[in-house]
């Protein structure tokens, strides 16, 4: 448990870089960001939650188990490059199409998205994972 | 005009680095390095969003935001290991 300033700027400052992260991950595969520094964000607000009111206060409400996370994230991005040998392509060979979505207009929807997630869950996995088993020591 | 103003303080800016890395090195105590850190890594940050200015791109602003968020992070775990003793 830290300060009582901490913590209020902690509630404000975590969603925003939930979002960042997020935001980070969707526009990656042809822009700046990708699934590695999208997960590095989430990991970095995670482990604000944890810094600023401790650990043992944050699993009363909050206590998933991220080794699960890199586990999933590790078979998802693996499954995003066989699945193009399977539909008869290359390793990691990657499609894109255009929708028409209301209220976003045209969106580019690209199949690197899936393994951008595998990636991001692989990193928000194993970082949080270490470090929620250096703090329980 | 306005590109002489903005290499001025791009200069500017980066001579203020100098007293940061002076301090960062030569700092008697580890609050004076964590402080000397944050002002260079806000510092940094500046940079960024005037470079973007100059390079007419919004790709650097992202660099900016992601670089402000991990040297707050930092701060505040150093801040909480030297009080406490534990980061977590």
């Amino acid at each position: 448990m830290t300060t009582l300033i901490t913590q209020t700027i902690a509630k404000v400052v975590v969603p925003l870089c939930v979002f960042l992260s997020i935001s980070l991950l969707l526009t990656g595969h042809d822009q700046p960001g990708g699934g590695f520094i999208g997960g590095v964000m989430f990991a970095t607000a995670i482990s604000l939650l944890y810094i600023s009111f401790g650990l043992d206060d944050s699993k009363k409400f909050f206590n998933p188990d991220w080794s699960l996370y890199f586990g999933f994230g590790l078979l998802l991005a693996t499954a995003a490059g066989i699945g193009s040998i399977i539909a008869g392509y290359n390793l990691l060979r990657t499609d894109y199409t255009y929708l028409q979505l209301p209220l976003f207009g045209e969106v580019e929807l690209s199949s690197a998205i899936v393994f951008d997630i595998g990636v991001y869950l692989v990193v928000i996995g194993g970082l949080l994972f270490i470090f929620k088993k250096m703090g329980e020591d | 005009m306005s590109s002489i103003l903005l290499s001025f303080a791009l200069t500017f800016m980066a001579f203020t680095l100098v007293p940061c890395i002076y301090r960062l090195i030569k700092g008697p105590t580890l609050s004076d390095r964590v402080v000397a850190l944050d002002a260079m890594a806000m510092v940094i940050v500046v940079i960024l969003g005037v470079y973007s200015y100059v390079r007419d791109s919004v790709f650097f602003m992202d660099v900016a935001l992601v670089l402000a968020i991990i040297a707050f992070v930092g701060t505040i775990a150093i801040a909480k290991y030297i009080d406490k003793g534990v980061v977590f």
